[in-house]
C-alpha cells in the first residue's frame, strides 16, 4: 500500500508540473509574453499552491477518511485542470475588452489568479495530504524509534518523490507531449493517469465485504477511466480544442494552430492575406507585409553600404525582409531563426512572397539561436539585420547588449553595418521611450565609432559601423545608389529619401532625448528588460508608472537596509513567541526557497547569455537542478534515519549555501572572454550542469532537515508539512516575481547574488540566535 | 467556529466572483458599450493634479456654470459635469472655483512640418507642406491610437511642451513659407480655444487652416471655428456602434458634425481606418458610403486606411489589401467620386482619378506627389471640374 502511495505522489508531481507549464503557455498566448507576465503567472501559481498546502492540505490531513479525500481531490484537480485550459482560451469573453486588445498588469493578475486558483490550490493540498497518507501507511513498519521522526521522514520521502515526478514530467512534456499533442489531449492524459492511480489506490477496497460507498467509488473511477479513454480516442478532445481556439480567435479564420517548445504559432487567413501569430502577437503578414517598416529597414541600410554582398538576418527575415534584400546583388543571405517551427509553417502556408524568399538559392536558413550562430560563424558580413524590436524578455535582451554589439562588430566586414530597429516616433517621444532609445544608443556608442540614427514614425533605426560612411552619407548618394541598382520600390523613392533623411528630424530627436538615461545595457545587467517593461507599462497600466520610476533608482544599499531592518523586526517578534525556533526554521526554508529560485534563474539566464537559447540544454539545466533536489533530499532523509543530525547540521548547511552563492558570480563574469577556446566551451557547459545540480542538492537537503527539526517541537505532521512546503513555495514566489523583473534587470547578476547572500545571512543569524534560547 | 466563519467567507467570496463574472458576461453581450464607457470614464482625467507644476491656462469657452461651483462643459458631446478642482474626460479642461480653464492653451507638445497628404487631405494644395500642432489629451479612448503618447495623457504626465502663443505659430508658418496650419496628432476639440485663436490670426495673414477631428465637437463651437477654417478631415471610425465601442464613444454625434460641416461649405474629407473584425464588413462599409452620398455629397473624398497593430490593439492582423480594395469598389459602385486607399505604399488606389474620364489626376506614392494633372481646378484631360482647394 505504501508503494501505491509513492506512485500516487510521483504522479502528483508529474501532474503538477504539466499543469503549471501548460497553463503558463496558454496564458502567455493571451498575455504579452514579456518577463513581467511570466513572473505574474508563475507567482500566482506558487502563491496558490502554497495556500493550498498550508490551509486546505492541513484540513484534509486532519480529516477522518484520508484516502478518500486524497482521491477526491486528485480527481477534482484533474477535471479542473481541463476546465482551466478551456478558460485560458475563452476568458476574454468575460472581460470588458475588445477582441484583439492587450491586457495590463491588473487584468493579467486577476485573470491568472482566478484561472489557476482551483488547479493550483488543490495541487498544493495534495502535497500535504500525501505526506499524511504516507505516514499513515508507514506505521506498520515500526522501524523508527519515535513518531515525530517518522513524520519528518514521511515529509522528506514525499518531497523526494514529488520531485522525481516533476523531473519525469519535465522530460516527458518536452520531448513527448508538447511536440505532438495539444493542451486538451495533454490535460486528458493527466486526468487519465490520475484516475488510473486512484483506481489503483482503491484496489484493496474492491473486495465484496467493504461498505458500499468505496465500492461505488472504485467503480465510478474505473468507468470514468473508460469514458475518458473514449474521449481520447474519439474526436471529442479535438472538438473541444478547436471550439475553444475559435473562441479565442473570434471572428478570425484560424487555419493553423501548433505548439513548439518555443511557443505557439497560429495562422489566420482573411481575404487571401495570411497573418502568422507567435504567442498571440502578429509577426508576419504575407503576401502584403508592412511595407513602410520593411522597406525602411532594408533599404535605408542597404543603400548606406557601397556594395552589400553577404548579409545576415537575426530573426524576422521571412515575410518581406528577405524579399527586399534579394533585390540587390547579394551573394549570400544567412537567416537565423531559433524556432524551427516558424519556417516550416511559413512553407506550409506559402504565398508568392514567401516562396520567392525561401526558395532562393542564396538564402540559407539556420535553425539556431542568432547569437549562437554569430559566435561560431567564420563568415564576415556586410550587413547584419537584427530583427528584434524590443528587449522585453531576458532572452531577447541579449540582442541589445554591449557584448552582442562587440560580437556583431567582430563579424562585420570593413564597411559592415549593423542595423537595429526599436520603437520610436516622429511626433513626440515620451521619457520612457527616450530612455529606451538612449540606452540602445549609448550601448552602441561604446563599441562602434559611427552610429547613425534615422528616427521614424513607429520604429527608429540605428545603423552602426566602423566606417564613417554610414554617418556621412546623405540622401543624394542614396538616390544615386537607388538608380544604380535599378530598384523599383513602393515606398523608398527619391522624394521619400529626401524627406526622411532631412536633418531636421535628427535635430528634433536629439532635443527630445535631452535628460534621458546614460545607462548601458549589458548581458549581466539587463536593463533593457526593465526599460522595455516601463514602456509597455506606460501603454497598458499607466497607474504603475510612479512605482516603476522609483525602482529605476533602486540600489543595493537600500535593499540591504531593508533586509536588515526586516530581520531585526522578525527577530524581535519571533523571540516573543512560545517557541521561537518555529519561525526561525520557517524563515530558513523561506529564504532557501528564495535562494533556490534565484540560483535557478541566474544559472539559466547566464547560460542563455553565454550560449544562446538552446532549448534542450536549458531543459537539462532545470532537470539537473531538480535531480539535485531529489538527491539532496534522499541523502538527507537517509542521514536523518541513521543519526540525529540536529541544529548544527542545519547551520552548516546554511553556511554552505552562502558560500555557494558567493562563488557563483565568479564563474560567469569572465567566462565570456574565455569561451573562444573550444575546450573551455564544453567544460563550461558541464560546469553549468554541475552548478545546477549542486544548488538543487542544497535546496533539497535543507527541506527534510528543517522538517525534522520542526517535528521535534511540533506534533502536527500535516501542519508542519503544510507550513514548510508553503514557505518554500513562497520563497520561490518572491524570488520569481522580483528576480526576473526587478533584481536581475536593475541590479544585475552580481548584485542580485549579493541580495541572496544577505538574505541567507540574516536567516542564518536568526536561526543561531533563536536556537540558543 | 473559526473554521465555519472561514468557510462562509470563502463561499461568499467565490459566489461574489462568479456573480461578477457572469454579470460582466451578460452586460458585455447586451451592451458592450455600456461597460466600456464605464471603464473608459473611470480612466478619465477625473482627478485633479496636486504637486509642484500645475499647468496654468486660458479661460475656456462654451461652458455653463451650475450650482456649487460645478460646471458643465459644452464643447463636445460628452458634456462632462466637472466638479471644482477636477478636469473633464479629455484631461484638458479644469474647473477652478467655478470657472473652466483650458490647461494646454499655448502649450503644444508636438509641432512639426509634414506633407499635407499625411492629414490625409488630397484635394487641398497637393504637394505642399503644413505646420502640424498637437497637445496633450483627447476626448476619445481609441485602442489603436497612433499618437497615444500625446492623446491618452494629461499635460503633466507628458511633461514636455513648447510655449508658443498663437502668434508664434503663425509667424513660424510665414517664416518657413508653409501655407497651411493644421491642428492634428491628438484632437483639436480638446484644445479648441488655441485652435480658434491661431485660426483667427492665420486668416489675417492669409494662411490656410486645416484640422483633423473625430467629429465630436458640438454644433455651436463647431460653427464658430468653421468661419475661419478652410478644410477639415473627419475620422469616421466606422458605421456601427461596435466600431465606436473601440473608442468609447457614439456614432450619431459624428454624423451630425459631418452634416454641419458640409452645410457650412467648408471643404470636407473623410478618412476611415479599416480594422479587421471590427468595422470591415461589406454591409457596414456600404451603409457608410450610402449615407455619405445621400446626406453629404458624392464629391466628398473618402480615404480607406490600412490598419496595423498599435497601442492596445495588438492582437489583430493588419488589414488585408483585398479588404481595402473591396471597400474601394463598394464606395465607387455606390457612386462616390473620390476614393483612395492609404497606408499601402505603391498601391494604385493611393492616387486620385478623374471620375469622368478615369485619367490620373494626382499621382501619389505614400505622401509624395509625383504628378499633378489638375489645371485651374479641372481635369487636364477632359476638363471635368474637380472640387477642392487648388491655390
Amino acid at each position: 500500500m505504501k508503494k501505491k502511495v509513492i506512485l500516487a505522489v510521483i504522479i502528483m508531481g508529474f501532474s503538477g508540473l504539466v499543469a503549471q507549464i501548460i497553463l503558463l503557455r496558454e496564458l502567455m498566448i493571451a498575455f504579452h509574453g514579456n518577463e513581467l507576465s511570466i513572473g505574474i503567472v508563475l507567482a500566482n501559481w506558487l502563491l496558490l499552491e502554497a495556500a493550498g498546502a498550508f490551509f486546505l492540505g492541513r484540513k484534509i490531513s486532519q480529516a477522518k477518511k484520508k484516502l478518500a479525500w486524497f482521491i477526491f481531490v486528485t480527481i477534482l484537480f484533474s477535471l479542473l485542470f481541463i476546465t482551466a485550459v478551456y478558460l485560458t482560451r475563452v476568458f476574454k469573453e468575460f472581460l470588458p475588452v475588445m477582441p484583439g486588445e492587450g491586457l495590463g498588469i491588473i487584468p493579467m493578475f486577476y485573470v491568472s489568479f482566478i484561472i489557476l486558483f482551483p488547479v493550483s490550490l488543490l495541487h498544493g493540498a495534495l502535497f500535504t495530504s500525501g505526506c499524511k497518507l504516507y505516514f499513515v501507511f508507514s506505521s506498520p513498519e515500526k522501524t523508527l524509534a519515535s513518531e515525530d521522526k517518522l513524520s519528518a521522514f514521511s515529509i522528506a520521502r514525499v518531497y523526494i518523490f514529488e520531485t522525481l515526478g516533476t523531473i519525469a514530467g519535465g522530460i516527458i512534456l518536452t520531448y513527448l507531449l508538447i511536440p505532438y499533442l495539444h493542451s486538451f489531449e495533454i490535460a486528458l492524459i493527466i486526468t487519465l493517469l490520475n484516475i488510473g492511480i486512484c483506481a489503483f489506490l482503491l484496489e484493496p477496497f474492491w473486495k465484496p465485504r467493504t461498505p458500499a460507498i468505496t465500492k461505488t467509488g472504485s467503480f465510478l473511477s474505473i468507468s470514468l477511466l473508460l469514458f475518458i479513454l473514449y474521449l481520447l480516442f474519439s474526436a471529442s478532445a479535438n472538438q473541444l480544442h478547436l471550439f475553444s481556439v475559435q473562441q479565442q480567435w473570434k471572428h478570425q479564420n484560424l487555419v493553423h494552430y501548433k505548439n513548439s517548445n518555443y511557443g505557439n504559432i497560429v495562422v489566420v487567413e482573411r481575404e487571401n492575406e495570411y497573418t502568422f501569430f507567435s504567442d498571440g502577437m502578429p509577426v508576419i503578414t504575407s503576401p502584403n507585409p508592412d511595407i513602410v517598416y520593411i522597406e525602411e529597414f532594408v533599404h535605408f541600410t542597404m543603400l548606406s553600404h557601397p556594395a552589400p554582398e553577404n548579409v545576415l538576418i537575426l530573426s524576422g527575415g521571412a515575410g518581406g525582409v528577405i524579399n527586399e534584400i534579394l533585390k540587390y546583388d547579394v551573394k549570400r543571405i544567412d537567416y537565423a531563426e531559433v524556432d524551427p517551427l516558424m519556417p516550416a509553417i511559413i512553407k506550409e502556408f506559402s504565398t508568392l512572397l514567401t516562396e520567392r524568399e525561401l526558395k532562393d538559392k542564396r538564402v540559407n536558413i539556420k535553425e539556431v539561436d542568432g547569437r549562437f550562430f554569430l559566435k561560431r560563424t567564420p563568415n564576415k558580413y556586410d550587413v547584419i539585420f537584427s530583427g528584434f524590436t524590443d528587449p522585453s524578455t531576458l532572452q531577447t535582451n541579449r540582442f541589445f547588449t554591449k557584448e552582442f554589439y562587440t560580437l556583431a562588430n567582430n563579424k562585420l566586414a570593413c564597411n559592415g553595418i549593423l542595423v537595429i530597429g526599436i520603437p520610436g516616433s516622429l511626433t513626440y517621444i515620451s521619457p520612457e521611450l527616450a530612455d529606451m532609445n538612449a540606452m540602445v544608443y549609448n550601448t552602441l556608442q561604446t563599441i562602434y565609432p559611427y552610429v547613425r540614427i534615422i528616427p521614424g514614425d513607429g520604429i527608429n533605426f540605428y545603423l552602426a559601423s566602423r566606417s564613417p560612411e554610414v554617418e556621412e552619407i546623405g540622401h543624394a548618394e542614396m538616390i544615386e545608389r537607388l538608380s544604380a541598382h535599378e530598384l523599383q520600390l513602393k515606398l523608398v523613392t527619391p522624394g521619400y529619401l529626401e524627406y526622411r533623411m532631412h536633418p531636421r528630424w535628427l535635430e528634433w530627436f536629439y532635443d527630445q532625448m535631452k535628460g534621458s538615461t546614460e545607462i548601458i545595457n549589458s548581458d549581466f545587467r539587463p536593463l533593457g528588460v526593465f526599460y522595455s517593461l516601463v514602456y509597455w507599462n506606460e501603454k497598458f497600466s499607466p497607474t504603475f508608472n510612479h512605482f516603476f520610476k522609483r525602482i529605476e533608482n533602486l540600489n543595493i544599499y537600500f535593499v540591504a537596509l531593508i533586509i536588515s531592518v526586516l530581520s531585526v523586526l522578525f527577530l524581535t517578534i519571533s523571540s516573543r513567541t512560545r517557541n521561537p525556533l518555529k519561525p526561525a526554521l520557517t524563515l530558513c526554508i523561506f529564504s532557501t526557497g528564495f535562494a533556490g529560485m534565484l540560483f535557478d534563474l541566474i544559472l539559466i539566464f547566464a547560460f542563455q547569455v553565454l550560449y544562446g537559447y538552446i532549448f534542450y540544454w536549458l531543459g537539462l539545466l532545470v532537470t539537473a537542478f531538480m535531480a539535485g533536489v531529489m538527491v539532496g533530499g534522499m541523502w538527507m532523509a537517509a542521514h536523518i534515519k541513521k543519526a540525529d543530525t540536529g541544529m548544527p547540521a542545519l547551520i552548516k548547511l546554511e553556511i554552505v549555501i552562502i558560500s555557494f552563492a558567493l562563488l557563483l558570480p565568479f564563474v560567469f563574469i569572465n567566462a565570456g572572454n574565455l569561451l573562444v577556446y573550444t575546450w573551455f566551451d564544453y567544460t563550461l557547459r558541464i560546469v553549468f550542469l554541475i552548478l545546477s545540480f549542486i544548488s538543487g542538492i542544497l535546496v533539497g537537503a535543507e527541506f527534510p532537515l528543517a522538517n525534522n527539526e520542526y517535528m521535534k517541537i511540533s506534533a502536527d505532521l500535516g501542519g508542519t508539512a503544510g507550513l514548510l512546503y508553503s514557505a518554500d513555495l513562497m520563497g520561490g514566489w518572491l524570488g520569481g516575481i522580483i528576480g526576473a523583473v526587478i533584481l536581475l534587470p536593475v541590479l544585475g547578476l552580481v548584485e542580485t547574488t549579493f541580495i541572496v547572500i544577505l538574505f541567507k545571512i540574516s536567516s542564518l543569524f536568526t536561526l543561531i540566535i533563536l536556537s540558543k534560547r | 467556529m473559526k473554521n465555519a466563519n472561514r468557510r462562509e467567507f470563502l463561499k461568499r467570496a467565490l459566489l461574489g466572483c462568479a456573480a461578477f463574472l457572469s454579470l460582466g458576461y451578460f452586460i458585455k453581450r447586451e451592451n458592450g458599450s455600456f461597460f466600456r464607457g464605464f471603464y473608459a470614464s473611470s480612466a478619465a482625467g477625473g482627478h485633479s493634479f496636486g504637486g509642484a507644476e500645475k499647468a496654468k491656462g486660458n479661460e475656456a469657452m462654451y461652458y455653463v456654470a451650475l450650482d456649487r461651483n460645478r460646471i458643465r462643459c459644452e464643447l463636445c458631446y460628452r458634456t462632462c459635469n466637472i466638479s471644482e478642482g477636477r478636469r473633464g474626460f479629455c484631461k484638458n479642461r479644469e474647473n477652478r472655483r467655478g470657472k473652466l480653464y483650458n490647461v494646454v492653451y499655448g502649450k503644444p507638445s508636438a509641432v512639426h512640418i509634414d506633407p499635407i497628404e499625411k492629414e490625409p487631405q488630397h484635394h487641398m494644395l497637393p504637394g505642399t507642406n503644413m505646420i502640424c500642432i498637437g497637445t496633450a489629451g483627447c476626448n476619445f479612448r481609441c485602442l489603436q491610437c497612433h499618437n497615444w503618447h500625446l492623446s491618452q495623457r494629461s499635460i503633466e504626465e507628458i511633461g514636455r511642451y513648447h510655449n508658443y502663443t498663437p502668434q508664434d505659430i503663425v509667424d513660424s508658418a510665414i517664416k518657413q513659407g508653409v501655407p497651411t496650419i493644421s491642428s492634428t496628432y491628438n484632437e483639436p476639440t480638446v484644445f479648441y480655444e488655441y485652435v480658434l485663436d491661431i485660426a483667427k490670426l492665420a486668416k489675417k495673414a492669409d494662411l490656410r487652416i486645416l484640422w483633423h477631428s473625430n467629429g465630436y465637437m458640438k454644433p455651436e463651437p463647431l460653427k464658430e471655428l468653421l468661419h475661419y477654417t478652410d478644410a477639415v478631415t473627419i475620422d469616421l471610425k466606422g458605421f456601427s456602434q461596435r466600431a465606436y465601442d473601440n473608442s468609447a464613444a457614439q456614432l450619431e454625434p459624428v454624423l451630425v458634425t459631418l452634416k454641419t460641416i458640409k452645410e457650412s461649405n467648408t471643404w470636407l474629407e473623410i478618412v476611415n481606418l479599416v480594422i479587421p473584425t471590427i468595422n470591415d464588413s461589406t454591409q457596414e462599409i456600404r451603409e457608410m458610403c450610402e449615407w455619405i452620398r445621400d446626406e453629404l455629397s458624392e464629391e466628398v473624398p473618402l480615404h480607406f486606411s490600412r490598419f496595423f497593430p498599435n497601442y492596445k490593439l495588438t492582437n489583430l492582423s493588419p488589414t488585408p489589401i483585398e479588404t481595402l480594395e473591396r471597400a474601394y469598389d463598394t464606395a465607387r459602385d455606390i457612386g462616390l467620386h473620390y476614393v483612395t486607399v492609404g497606408n499601402v505604399p505603391g498601391h494604385r488606389y493611393n492616387s486620385t482619378f478623374c471620375p469622368k474620364c478615369n485619367d490620373i489626376l494626382i499621382r501619389r506614392v505614400h505622401f509624395n506627389v509625383t504628378q499633378n494633372n489638375i489645371t485651374d481646378g479641372n481635369c487636364a484631360s477632359c476638363g471635368h471640374n474637380i472640387p477642392g482647394i487648388w491655390t
